[in-house]
């Protein structure tokens, strides 16, 4: 039977082809499949069924043909098509099949129509078994999948509510379709006493609900707002709720407890303001001492000079000398005055960012400090351009030279500037070639007022490195010291680009916010 | 300007300020009489001629303080303004305050000119060098 069913279905291939091909592209669920498909790949699957076939009508591998039929039949069931659109397709199959064997001696077309009856059984037998299994994996999948967002839904620490909303936007009823454990937790007893006939009145005006609903519903945009109050039966707290559109006549509502959160930001707050103050105190500070001060040092100064102008005759050498002395320690202390003033000025008059090329900035340094003639102060090798406040910079680099300078031993001597680049940021050294600074000593120097030579050897205030490492790291980096024997190094690194300092984040701008109390 | 001498007003709280004014018209060999008001009111008392002080004649000159105690330079150029026999008062603002406060307050009170000390010069000659040829070619109210 099988036998003269192959003989047949051999005969007629073309027209039994043609014919599925044309019911097929009447299937909605079919068409596009068709049309996807190359004609290589129709070949393919041509030569294949065919193959099949073979296999199971002459070589008696049922087994085979029907487990390939299954994987089409899950195939074609992921797809989306339905199982029922199968039966047009097979019925076509058949129709040709009878139509052309009527030709044949009545026994033999008996034959070949019974083996096709059967083997049809079997192909759908096969097919639906397949989509059976198929469609209880992909209920099995959405269940699980369901379950992670139901466990989502049932842990979270934040109230969730699935809300019917029915009725105009004059007068919108609203029902309690589904909460979380939280929202009843956080929502307290009149939150509980809703049903999905109605959200407790009570309830939705104390959380802003009524206030707010109408205008998700209008826009279906989300509307987000904090609440400082107390929802019916509950501690007053500090809230935020987001209310969001799901679709036609559900709404989704998000809310927690952000008291603890509103606490921080007060505090925070308050912290800054407490920061500002004492900012301000302090530049009030600094003006007063470097300007009241200054004052009687200013009186003291004159003195000095008219004790000179009017008597200088008739004082003795030593006296003379004293008066001199008097003068010079007013002026240091006026100069220790200003470095303290500048010192505390560090980090908060530095200015705007500017493109500041290094070897500029040292060619101004060196011009200010007007160094003796045998003395070079130079930049060697690349310069690479900053992105900062152009102040800070320059002062460090004012003070490392100037101080290679003052503390020179002989007569000429050399100063050189370099940077190399060091990720996003810039090692720049000075390098000088005079006595060098005792290992020993390479932490203190960078202490307040601390000076290496006695200041009547060398005149500084020792706030010079002190300024120098306060401003650097301030600007992240580090300053230290190389050197052995003679000569020094004093390495300190910047940013390549300075980040401007973050302004407070905005909202999303989606949303409307205001405090409700 | 021809003819009387311009008296000098100095309103300067620090004795060391106004013997420093005074040695340095000394040694430029002014010899205008220079008056000395310790603050504010002691000024309008020397301008006014009360409280047992006699007023000073036009024309007259003040060289301004800013910083002072009981009333301060700007107080006093409030009511120097104020005041409809003294109101056309030339003054000039001679202060160790460099702030913009002090000198735009000044300006709005129409001083002749603001003048910082540590401007001036060791000896204040600037400044001497600048009275000296202002009263000779401005004429006085």
């Amino acid at each position: 039977m099988w036998q003269a069913l192959w003989e047949e279905l051999e005969a007629r291939r073309a027209d039994l082809d043609a014919a599925v091909e044309e019911v097929a592209r009447r299937i909605p669920a079919f068409a596009p499949i068709l049309d996807s498909m190359t004609p290589e790949l129709r070949e393919q699957q041509r030569v294949h069924g065919i193959h099949m076939q073979r296999v199971a009508l002459l070589e008696g591998g049922w087994d085979e043909y029907l487990a390939d039929l299954r994987v089409q039949g899950r195939t074609y069931a992921q797809m989306g098509i339905p199982f029922a659109d199968w039966y047009p397709l097979l019925g076509a199959f058949r129709s040709v099949l009878v139509t052309t064997v009527l030709g044949l001696p009545r026994e033999r077309a008996q034959l070949v129509i019974e083996g096709m009856d059967r083997f049809l059984d079997l192909a759908m037998s096969a097919i639906g078994t397949a989509y059976v299994g198929m469609q209880m994996e992909l209920a099995q999948r959405a269940q699980s999948r369901m379950q992670l967002y139901i466990d989502l839904f049932e842990n979270a620490p934040m109230g969730m509510l699935h809300l019917g909303c029915t009725g105009r936007r004059a007068d919108l009823q609203l029902e309690l379709v589904a909460g979380n454990p939280a929202a009843f937790r956080l929502g307290g007893p009149a939150l509980a006493r809703s049903d999905d006939r109605r959200l407790d009145p009570e309830w939705a005006a104390a959380a802003g609900l009524t206030e707010h609903v109408g205008d998700v519903v209008a826009t279906r945009e989300p509307r987000r707002w904090k609440l400082d109050s107390t929802l019916p039966g509950t501690k007053r707290r500090t809230y935020e709720f987001h209310c969001f559109w799901l679709d036609d006549g559900h709404l989704g509502v998000v809310f927690e407890d952000v008291t603890t959160h509103e606490q921080l930001l007060r505090q925070v707050a308050a912290q800054l303001r407490e920061l500002e103050r004492s900012n301000r105190d302090l530049d009030e500070f600094a003006y007063v001492a470097s300007h009241d001060l200054k004052a009687p040092l200013q009186d003291v100064r004159n003195l000095a000079d008219w004790i000179v102008e009017d008597a200088g005759t008739a004082l003795p050498e030593r006296s003379l000398r004293h008066v001199g002395l008097l003068g010079d320690r007013v002026r240091r202390m006026e100069r220790l005055l200003d470095d303290l003033l500048e010192y505390s000025r560090i980090g908060r008059k530095d200015g705007a960012h500017e493109q500041v090329s290094l070897r500029d900035v040292v060619g101004e340094v060196g011009g200010l400090l007007q160094p003796p003639a045998d003395f070079t102060i130079e930049f060697r090798g690349d310069s690479p351009v900053l992105s900062t406040p152009r102040a800070p910079l320059e002062k460090v680099l004012r003070n490392l030279v100037g101080n290679a300078v003052k503390h020179h031993d002989r007569a000429t001597g050399s100063i050189v500037v370099s940077a190399e680049r060091a990720g996003d940021r810039v090692r720049i050294r000075v390098v000088d070639d005079g006595p060098g600074i005792p290992e020993e000593f390479h932490d203190r120097v960078f202490a307040m007022f601390q000076t290496l030579r006695s200041r009547d050897e060398v005149e500084g205030s020792g706030m010079g490195l002190t300024f120098v490492k306060k401003t650097v790291e301030l600007y992240g980096g580090r300053v230290f010291i190389e050197s052995t024997g003679r000569g020094a190094a004093l390495v300190f690194d910047w940013p390549l680009a300075v980040t401007e300092p973050e302004t407070g984040g905005g909202d999303d701008g989606t949303h409307s916010e205001h405090l409700v109390g | 300007m021809t003819g009387r001498t311009v008296s000098i007003l100095l309103v300067e709280d620090n004795a060391i300020d106004q013997e420093a004014i005074k040695r340095a018209f000394q040694r430029h060999r002014i010899g205008n009489p220079v008056h000395v008001a310790a603050d504010g009111i002691e000024a309008l008392a020397r301008l006014r001629g009360s409280d047992g002080q006699p007023k000073l004649p036009r024309p007259y000159l003040v060289l301004l303080d800013l910083n002072m105690p009981r009333m301060n330079g700007v107080e006093l150029l409030r009511e120097l303004r104020a005041d409809p026999e003294l109101h056309d008062s030339i003054v000039f603002v001679l202060t160790t305050s460099k702030r913009d406060e002090d000198r735009i307050a000044s300006y709005d009170l129409n001083v002749a000119g603001y003048v910082v000390k540590s401007d001036v010069g060791a000896g204040f000659i600037r400044l001497i060098e600048l009275l000296d040829h202002y009263w000779r070619i401005v004429e006085f109210p």
